[in-house]
Parts: structure tokens; C-alpha cells; sequence
């Protein structure tokens, strides 16, 4: 009786919980697609999306600037949400992140090397390499922590890599000219600023790619919450699953820094929430949600990130490290002092 | 005979500490030289000698020596024991090898406030309160917060410096929001949250003298207590010391120490962790003995990386980079040694659990 109750609550949540976050997706949209210069009225806005009519000025800047901006800020909290759900599930830590792990910076540190040295690549191979940055910088990683155990010994070890690369990030860009300094902002900070339709093209195949892909995982993801040995026990593949499901989750963090630089903290605190507002940790149900849910949350901080300080805009990597490294600070210290993670 | 073995002891000790010493003064000098001669116009070490002494040589050449690359040297020195100084007490009073200034918030936490201070205060605040007594205020705040974030739990050097990391991050980040928000360019973040030497002069280097001498003497002269509170809180307080507050002014020391320096060259980071850590494997950590070989040796370092950024970008050509202006700044190299440094004690001090 209790558990049919139970298992009813959580329908009833699965249901409404996307009915609500689609809500807001809407109006940070809205809001973020209507504010800026030229500003618009809502019937205005309304009018330019749905019956073609305005000024031409206020078409362009709605279908070629700040549409794109938003599709391509869904699309990369997705991928980021989703990451963070693999992730914590894989490592069975609900403090990993594609930020503390070396990941990113490994990823932006071979785009940055082919901005700065004007490397003759074609845009099309920016996410294989972008790719090979990061697993080298997890690579790096997981061979520097093993043998150590816990939860702080692998994040520090991270941060130190992390720490390292961006040492050599910053040695290209003060190497480089002013020019290309500019370009950098994106691949130190994170930054949706300037994207086009371009982007979104260059994202969108990946994202159909690998997004599904991870939805084969969620099983074992289930099993591998249950620690090791009991996974084992049930028929996983420890090792072998957990292998795959990183590099799952370096290639999707490799598109995104491609395309944005390293957003920092989204993938931590995307699934944290939906685990909290969901009341479940299977992992069936947190992955699409999570996924929707760094979506909505890069969209809004972008939106915060382009109005806040209106006209001067922030880059939205310092909004999400702002907030997210806050988040991780008071989850780090809640945990402790239930004695969650071990350390 | 126990008392003659006590005086040998202490005679060999001394001996390995002027010792010491003198090897890193030595290498200190002609590091000076070599760094003074390192630039767009390469000078010999004979022309260097011959224009800080005023014996002849060019006239152009002492100008560039005495007003551009003296200066500077000089600052690259003083920093460097600062910030090896404060990095020794921060180790010492909180007994964890992973602790230096950057780590715990006080390099993040004074930038903070200096940029703060510099962006919005008015004309007349700015010359009534210097700039370090801010940082100083930022800093020791930064720190007493991680502090605070760490104290409930049984002390755990890995988590403490994961705490100072996070904060570290945060702070950070507020840092670029606002030299965003105040339309600073990018190279101005960077050169506060990475530090650098570029074009700091002999104005840089007077506001940065008398922290230092003054920081320094009294770090010296609080050396016997750091080394009481070594031996725990309740050894030093049946030796008649007051820990928490002995605790305190030790680490407003190390505040000030750091906020200074990063006042004038912005946050140069893990100096202050190896700097302490190699002085401690050439002489042991009694402090008496540790904080000045810490700091001549984190002087060494430092200067040893300014030279190696310098001379990196003076003579090695990277593609599309031929007509660039800076040098790289001395954090970038300074990060590079010391994170994988880092990472060796920390996975030492993961091994070891």
C-alpha cells in the first residue's frame, strides 16, 4: 500500500516536473529573446516569430542572433546535464564534474592551441580534437589518482591537472596577440556569446549522436549506484561499463567546449536538483530530466548573464562557476557532516 | 658529554644554515645578474656589472638596467620571500603540507578586495588608505572563511585544500565580474588572477619594501612561537603560549605577507608550496630555521621563474607569434612547477592514509 503510494507520487512528479521546466525554458527564452537592443514589446515578438511581420532589423537580430544563441545554449546544458549524470553515476561520486576531473581544460586547451597558432584545421574537426584534449586530460587524471582512495583525493588531483593546463592555456594566450586574446575570452570563461545558426549545425549531429547512446547506459548506471561488487554480482562489467561511459561523457563534453568553452558547474548541479525534486535516484528517469534541466539552467544563466549588467555582458562560465561553486561548497559541506562521502 | 653533544648538535646546524644560506645568496646573485641582462636588448653579464656599478659602459645601458630591469629583479625578489614566508607559517600553524597562500583563499581574497577597492572607491579614499591594507582585509578574510568552512570536521589536509580551492574558484570568479563589469580588458584579469612582473618599476617596488622588511621581521620574530604550536594547541599552552591568538597574529602575518605582494604583482601561485617544501627537506622544519631559508629560497624561484618566462618568449618562436608584446607572465610558470609539485605531495599524502 505504502509503496504503490510511493511509486504513485514519483508518477505524478515524472509528470509534472517536465510540464514545470518546460515552463520556465519558456520564459527565460522569452525573456532572453525579447530584451536586449533593439528591445521589444511582446506582441512585437510575437509577431516576428509567428507572422513574419516587423522591421527587418528585428528579424535579423531575433532569427540570426538570439534564437540560435538559445537553441545552441539548450542544446549544450543537454549534453552537460546528461554528462553529469553519467558521470556521477559512473564514478559513483556526486561530486564529479566535467570541470573537476581535467577534462574540460584539456579540451579547451587544444582549442585554444589551434585558435592562438593558427593551426589549418577545418571547423568539422575542432570536436575530434577537442575530444582527444579532453581525454588526455582525464587520462592524465585518473592515472595521477591511482591507487589513491576517496572522494577529495580525486577531485584535488583533478583541480590540480585542471590547475596545470590552464598554466599552459595561459602561457598560449599571453604568447598570442591582442586579437586572438579575444577570441580566448570563450575557451578560458565559457561563453555563448556571438554563436549563429553555424554553431547549432555544428553541434546538432553530435548531440543526436551520443544523446541516445547515453540512454543505453542508464541500466548499468543503476546497478553501478549499488557499488562495486554488487554490480558485479549482477552481471556488470565494472571496469569495462565505467571506461565507457567516461569516454561517453568526454566526448560530449568535447563538443561543448568546442562550441562554448568550459561552462563549468552545470553538470553538477543539473542532476543534484532533479535527484532532489524527483525524490528518486533511478537513473532512467534523472538522465532526460537532468538533461532538460542543464539545458533550462545554461539558458537562464545566459539570460542573467546577458541582462544583469546590461549593455556590458558577462561571460555565462563566470555566472555558472559563481553559483555552481557555491552549490558544490554547501553540498560538499552538507555531505560531510551527514558523513555521506567518504573522504 | 650529553651537553657537548648538544653544542655540536647545535654547531652543525648552524653551520648547515649559514651554509645554506650562503648557496642560495650566491645563487640569488647571479640569477640577478642573469635576469638583469635578459630582455629585448641582451646584455653580458660584464656590461650588467659594469652599469649597476656605475663604472663606464653605456649610458643607454645603465638606463635600462637602473629605471626597467633592477626594479623589477628586485620586486621578483622581495615577493618571492614574502610569499615563501607567508606559505612556511600558513604550513606551520595549520600543520598540513598542501596549504600555501593561493590555496586557502588569501591570494583570491585579497585580489578581490583590491580590485574592488581600486573600482569603486572614491579619489580621496584611495590615497587616504593604501592599497594593501585592503587586500590585507580581503585576504585574512578569504582565509578565516575556509577556516571556518573546515573547522567542524577533524582536520583533513586533502579537504582543507580542496575547501580553499573551491572558494578560491568563487572568488575568482566575482574578480572577473567585476573587472568585467568596470570595462577592464582581459589582460588585466589575467595579470591580477595570474600575477606578472611586465613593467612593474621602482614605484611598485616602494610600496612593496616596507611590508616586506616589516612582514618578514616579525614573522622572524614570532618563528619561536609557530614552532611551540607545532607541537599541538595543548604542548603549546602548558608551555605558557597563547595558542588561538598566537595562532591569529601568525596568520595575519602570512595575510599581510601575501596581500602585500599580491597588491603589487597580483596572485602568483605555489610559490608559497614549494618554496617551504624544499627549504624544509635542505634544513628540517623548525621554523627558526625554516621561515628565512623558505624565503630565500622562494626568492630563488621566483626569480628563477620571471627569467625562464622571459627568456621563453625573448627565444622561442611559436608560429603566428612573431610580433607579440608581452613576456609571459611569471604566475603562468610559476603554476606549471608548482601544480605538478602539488600533485606529488598530494598523492604522497593520499598513499600515506
Amino acid at each position: 500500500m505504502q509503496a504503490k503510494k510511493k511509486l504513485h507520487a514519483l508518477g505524478r512528479r515524472i509528470v509534472l516536473l517536465p510540464i514545470f521546466l518546460f515552463g520556465v525554458l519558456l520564459s527565460a527564452a522569452a525573456i532572453n529573446v525579447s530584451s536586449g537592443s533593439p528591445s521589444m514589446t511582446w506582441a512585437e515578438l510575437l509577431g516576428v516569430i509567428f507572422s513574419n511581420v516587423g522591421s527587418e532589423l528585428q528579424r535579423t537580430v531575433i532569427w540570426e542572433m538570439r534564437i540560435p544563441r538559445i537553441v545552441l545554449g539548450l542544446m549544450v546544458g543537454m549534453l552537460l546535464g546528461a554528462v553529469g549524470t553519467l558521470m556521477q553515476g559512473a564514478m559513483n561520486n556526486k561530486l564529479a564534474g566535467p570541470e573537476l576531473l581535467g577534462v574540460s581544460s584539456g579540451a579547451s586547451l587544444v582549442m585554444a592551441a589551434i585558435t592562438v597558432l593558427h593551426l589549418p584545421i577545418s571547423v568539422m574537426l575542432h570536436p575530434f580534437l577537442a575530444l582527444l584534449g579532453g581525454l588526455a586530460g582525464g587520462l592524465c587524471v585518473v592515472l595521477a589518482a591511482r591507487g589513491s582512495r576517496g572522494t577529495v583525493g580525486m577531485l584535488l588531483i583533478g583541480m590540480s591537472v585542471s590547475a596545470i593546463l590552464n598554466g599552459l592555456l595561459i602561457a598560449l594566450i599571453a604568447l598570442a596577440t591582442s586579437n586572438d586574446v579575444n577570441l580566448l575570452y570563450t575557451y578560458l570563461l565559457g561563453s555563448l556569446a556571438n554563436r549563429s545558426w553555424e554553431h547549432v549545425l555544428h553541434t546538432l549531429p553530435w548531440a543526436i549522436i551520443t544523446l541516445p547512446i547515453a540512454f543505453f547506459f542508464t541500466r548499468t548506471l543503476n546497478m553501478l549506484q549499488l557499488g562495486d561488487e554488487a554490480a558485479a554480482g549482477l552481471g556488470v562489467k565494472v571496469l569495462r561499463a565505467r571506461i565507457a561511459i567516461l569516454a561517453l561523457c568526454t566526448g560530449l563534453i568535447a563538443i561543448t567546449v568546442a562550441q562554448c568553452g568550459p561552462i563549468g558547474y552545470i553538470a553538477l548541479i543539473a542532476p543534484h536538483l532533479v535527484r532532489a525534486l524527483l525524490g528518486t535516484l533511478d537513473a532512467r528517469f534523472i538522465l532526460p530530466l537532468s538533461a532538460l534541466c542543464g539545458g533550462i539552467l545554461l539558458v537562464a544563466a545566459d539570460t542573467v548573464a546577458r541582462l544583469l549588467l546590461y549593455p556590458m555582458e558577462i561571460p555565462v562560465g563566470v555566472w555558472t562557476t559563481l553559483l555552481g561553486g557555491s552549490f558544490f561548497l554547501l553540498q560538499f559541506l552538507r555531505k560531510r557532516q551527514g558523513g555521506g562521502v567518504d573522504v | 658529554m650529553s651537553e657537548k653533544k648538544r653544542i655540536s648538535y647545535i654547531y652543525i646546524r648552524v653551520r648547515r644554515l649559514s651554509l645554506t644560506a650562503a648557496v642560495l645568496l650566491a645563487g640569488i646573485t647571479v640569477l640577478l645578474v642573469l635576469h638583469i641582462g635578459l630582455g629585448k636588448t641582451l646584455l653580458t653579464s660584464d656590461e650588467v656589472l659594469l652599469a649597476l656599478f656605475n663604472r663606464g659602459g653605456e649610458e643607454g645601458y645603465r638606463h635600462i638596467v637602473w629605471n626597467l630591469r633592477l626594479p623589477r629583479a628586485l620586486i621578483a625578489i622581495a615577493t618571492g620571500m614574502m610569499l615563501g614566508t607567508a606559505g612556511a607559517i600558513l604550513q606551520a600553524i595549520m600543520r598540513n603540507p598542501l596549504v600555501e597562500p593561493g590555496l586557502v583563499g588569501a591570494s583570491s581574497g585579497a585580489v578581490l578586495f583590491a580590485v574592488l577597492w581600486t573600482s569603486f572607491s572614491s579619489a580621496v579614499w584611495m590615497t587616504a588608505v593604501p592599497l594593501p591594507f585592503i587586500a590585507l582585509a580581503g585576504g585574512l578574510g578569504a582565509v578565516l572563511l575556509v577556516f571556518a568552512l573546515n573547522v567542524r570536521q577533524q582536520s583533513n589536509a586533502a579537504r582543507l585544500a580542496l575547501i580553499g580551492m573551491i572558494v578560491t574558484a568563487i572568488l575568482q570568479s566575482v574578480t572577473s565580474l567585476f573587472l568585467l563589469h568596470g570595462q577592464q580588458g582581459l589582460s588585466t584579469i589575467f595579470l591580477w588572477t595570474f600575477g606578472s612582473l611586465n613593467g612593474r618599476g621602482w614605484s611598485s617596488f616602494a610600496a612593496l619594501w616596507p611590508w616586506a622588511v616589516t612582514g618578514l621581521l616579525l614573522a622572524m620574530l614570532y618563528a619561536r612561537r609557530a614552532e611551540l604550536l607545532q607541537l599541538g594547541d595543548s604542548t603549546a599552552t602548558g608551555l605558557g603560549v597563547a595558542a588561538s591568538r598566537s595562532r591569529f597574529i601568525l596568520l595575519l602575518i602570512a595575510s599581510g605577507l601575501t596581500a602585500a605582494s599580491v597588491s603589487v604583482v597580483g596572485a602568483i601561485g605555489f610559490i608559497g608550496l614549494i618554496g617551504p617544501h624544499i627549504a624544509a627537506l635542505l634544513v628540517g622544519r623548525r621554523p627558526v630555521l625554516w621561515f628565512p631559508i623558505s624565503a630565500l629560497f622562494s626568492a630563488f624561484l621566483l626569480l628563477a621563474s620571471d627569467w625562464i618566462g622571459q627568456s621563453l618568449t625573448l627565444r622561442v618562436p611559436f608560429p603566428g607569434m612573431e610580433n607579440h608584446l608581452t613576456s609571459l607572465p611569471v604566475g603562468a610558470v610559476t603554476t606549471l612547477l608548482g601544480a605538478p609539485f602539488f600533485l606529488f605531495l598530494l598523492r604522497k599524502s593520499l598513499m600515506r592514509k
